[in-house]
This record gives C-alpha cells, sequence and structure tokens, in this order.
C-alpha cells in the first residue's frame, strides 16, 4: 500500500531521463548490432550449407 | 538486479512522466539516425585498404604480391584495392562477408597463418575459397570495373581476341582463366599432396629383367651404374625395356626414334610423329658407345631423315609401371578438369600426335601444370590423337 506510493513517486526526471539514455544509447544500439550480426552469420551458414555462395543476377 | 529490471520495466512500460512526447520521438529518431550513419562508417573502416592490411598476415603476403601486378599499377593509373575485388557490394552478402571474417579474426588469434610457410602450406584452400565464389557469382566484382561490352576486341592480340569474344558470347567468369592475375598462385594447384606423389604412386616395384615397362614421370638418364654421369632424360609414360637390374640401379633399352639432323638430341615414339619419348645430352647423342642404330627413313612432310636407334642407359630403380592405363586416367581427369575450365575441351582425337603439341602449349599459359603433368597429359593426347582412335575427323 505505502509501498506502491512509493514506488511511483520515485518516478524521477532523472530516472527518466537515465532510462531514455540508457534505451536509446546502450540497448537498442547493442540489439541492432547483434540483430544485423546474426542476419549476417545466418546468411553466412546458409550459404555454407545451403545455398553455396551468392550467386550472380 | 531483479529489482532493478523490475524498476526498468516499470519506468519503459508506462507513459512518461517528465519526459514530453515530441522530445521522446525526436530523441529516439536522432539517436537512430546517430547509430545508423555511426554502423555505416564504421563498415566503411573494416571496408578500406588501411584495415586489410592492418594483419601482418595479409600485408606481408598477398599485399606485396599484388605490387607486382597490374591491378597495381598500369598505363590507366587505376588500381584495385582489397576489397573492390574481395567484398561482395550487395549489402546483405556484404554484411555475411564481414560476419565470416569472424574467421579471419580466430586466425589472427591463433596464428594459422603467422608464417610465410603456414601462409603457403594454406593457400591453396583459401585461394579455392575465393574462386568458389568468384565462380558462384560469376565474377562479380571484377566485373563491377571490366566489361565485356566495353571490351574493343580489335586492339587485343589475335589469341586474346578468340578467347575473349568467346567468353564474351557467354558472360563468363573472368576467374574461370584469369586465376592468379592479383596474386601468386598456390604452388602445387592441382592437388594438396602434390602430383608428384601421385604419380610416384602409380608407380610399381620389382621390375623383371627382359619385362618393359612405363615412366609414371620425367626420369633421369645415366650412361653408367653408378648413376654419377647424366646422360639425358626419359619423358613421361615411356616404354623401357629392363636388361639388368643391380641394386638402385636398371639399365634399360630404350626404342627411340630420331631426326639425324643436328645433334639428334631428342626421342621420339614412332617415325615421323612428334611424341617426345626425352632427349640424350650432346656427348651421349653423338657417340655410338651407347645405341645402335637401325634403319634411316626419310619423312616426306618434312624432308627430314629420321633413324631408329636403341639406347642402354642406366636410370634409378623406381618410378616404372606396368601399364600405361593408370597414367592415361590421371591424365585424362587433369586434362578434362583444368582444360574445361576456359572452354570445351577439344577431343583427343580431333587432332593428330604433330599437331596436339602446338595446341596444347598454346594452352599452356592459360592452366597451372607441373612439368611432368604437362608431360603427361601431352603424352596421353598424342597417344590418342586422330592417329590412333578410329573415329575419323
Amino acid at each position: 500500500m505505502a509501498n506502491k506510493k512509493t514506488e511511483s513517486e520515485q518516478i524521477t526526471r532523472i530516472s527518466e531521463w537515465k532510462t531514455f539514455l540508457m534505451l536509446t544509447v546502450l540497448l537498442f544500439p547493442i540489439l541492432s548490432l547483434f540483430a544485423i550480426g546474426g542476419y549476417g552469420f545466418s546468411v553466412w551458414f546458409l550459404q555454407m550449407f545451403v545455398m553455396g555462395p551468392p550467386g550472380h543476377g | 538486479m531483479n529489482k532493478l529490471f523490475k524498476r526498468f520495466w516499470q519506468i519503459v512500460s508506462k507513459p512518461s512522466v517528465h519526459l514530453s512526447f515530441g522530445f521522446l520521438t525526436i530523441g529516439g529518431f536522432l539517436a537512430g539516425i546517430i547509430f545508423w550513419g555511426g554502423f555505416n562508417t564504421a563498415l566503411e573502416v573494416t571496408n578500406t585498404e588501411e584495415f586489410c592490411i592492418g594483419c601482418h598476415e595479409m600485408s606481408e603476403n598477398v599485399y606485396v604480391e599484388l605490387q607486382e601486378t597490374v591491378h597495381w599499377k598500369n598505363s590507366s593509373g587505376v588500381r584495385a584495392t582489397c576489397p573492390d575485388c574481395h567484398v561482395p557490394h550487395n549489402w546483405t552478402d556484404k554484411i555475411a562477408r564481414k560476419m565470416q571474417a569472424s574467421k579471419e579474426v580466430w586466425g589472427a588469434v591463433f596464428g594459422t597463418i603467422d608464417t610465410r610457410e603456414k601462409f603457403l602450406d594454406k593457400r591453396g584452400e583459401l585461394a579455392q575459397h575465393e574462386w568458389d565464389r568468384f565462380s558462384a557469382n560469376n565474377s562479380l566484382e571484377c566485373k563491377n570495373c571490366h566489361n565485356y561490352d566495353s571490351m574493343d576486341f580489335e586492339i587485343m592480340s589475335e589469341r586474346a581476341q578468340v578467347q575473349m569474344k568467346m567468353a564474351a558470347e557467354r558472360d563468363q567468369s573472368c576467374v574461370d582463366c584469369h586465376k592468379g592475375i592479383a596474386h601468386e598462385l598456390p604452388e602445387d594447384m592441382e592437388s594438396g599432396e602434390g602430383t608428384l606423389a601421385k604419380l610416384e604412386a602409380m608407380a610399381t616395384s620389382g621390375y623383371k629383367k627382359g619385362e618393359n615397362y612405363y615412366s609414371v614421370r620425367q626420369l633421369p638418364l645415366f650412361t653408367d651404374k653408378s648413376l654419377a654421369t647424366e646422360a639425358g632424360q626419359l619423358n613421361a609414360a615411356t616404354e623401357v625395356k629392363i636388361l639388368e637390374v643391380s641394386g638402385d640401379a636398371i639399365k634399360v633399352e630404350i626404342d627411340t626414334w630420331r631426326k639425324t639432323k643436328g645433334f639428334g638430341r631428342v626421342m621420339f615414339e614412332d617415325f615421323a610423329m612428334n611424341i617426345n619419348e626425352g632427349y640424350l645430352t650432346k656427348e651421349v647423342a653423338q657417340s655410338d658407345q651407347y645405341m645402335q642404330k637401325g634403319e634411316t627413313k626419310e619423312d616426306n612432310l618434312t624432308g627430314l631423315p629420321w633413324q631408329k636407334v636403341s639406347l642402354e642407359l642406366w636410370m634409378h630403380n623406381k618410378s616404372l609401371t606396368e601399364s600405361r592405363d593408370t597414367l592415361w586416367t590421371f591424365a585424362k581427369t587433369t586434362y578434362d578438369t583444368s582444360c574445361s575450365v576456359c572452354h570445351t575441351q577439344p577431343a583427343e582425337g580431333h587432332f593428330d600426335s604433330n599437331t596436339w603439341p602446338g595446341m596444347f602449349n598454346g594452352m599452356l599459359s592459360f592452366v597451372n601444370l607441373d612439368g611432368d603433368t604437362q608431360a603427361l597429359v601431352l603424352k596421353y593426347l598424342q597417344k590418342h590423337s586422330s592417329d590412333f582412335s578410329d573415329e575419323a575427323h
């Protein structure tokens, strides 16, 4: 009860800024790199085992 | 930790209290732009020559070799850098190639090719990866600069014209023929373990006196039992008759023909057929000590006198085989794989045995065969030429 009140009170300007920066500067860029890297790896593995080296046309 | 995540989720999952909607949108948008710009810049950095030769494996091997070639320095002043040829330009393929480079990072960390020797040992395998890639994408990276449509065949040499026109018609992959255009070729392209070993493996042992055998490769001939004085060289797949077996040495009889014009050093298998059986040193060719001379005939076509001779010389007690069949099988495979790379190779029976040497030598510059294999393949072609084949041409 009292606990709940303090938790929502805790969302201060500072903590929102921190969260925002954490998301935009760290988390999303890292996730993007993982996604691109994962995509690259999966294409590479496919090339190795399934489709062969990239073709033309 | 768990508490931290909970708190983080609490903030993220609710509308913000203090930061405005506009700020969050613009902030996220800008961060996205900055990220993508940074990502591409970093990607471009890995796509520069400076980056490639940052490792000594690249800068001391392939980079040095490139500097000897036309792709480094030429009359037009355009040069190719590493990524021009070795990194696909298409985005997906490029990213896949960048991830593939994790293998190169592994190699750099564990020193897979950190010495020249290790590199040379591995060159065949590494080159094959690139050849496979070029073969699959039809030499796309070459064609980013070179274009069949922009080629002026008129200013090419006649021989180049023929080949390039044929290639252009089929939009052929450049690297099919132009292997080794920017770096040295692997030392032994035919196989990892060496053709010499392969040829030697076809040899039998325990040769019997009076029997006939065939050389598996080019072999030295000697005048004496101690194998001290060289008498010449026996060509691959050449018939010899064993006269005497004496430890590591064997005395052989070679029935052969030679042209009596000049020193008569070159031995041929049959009258008026330029099927090479080897050559003799000047001393041996001019001495009667090692040979018995037979009949002399004139070849009407060339007007050259041919003489049958029977030589008795010594050689090492090895590298002979009972039948030429295994040698021919090997030669045929080599001919089929090496020569079909550029075009449909002519059938063996398409030329006669005197035409084949010229044809064969004309094509040799496009393939990388060692001397023994060259000799064997040429002999195979000659022995299966129209002179010996029933198929009329």
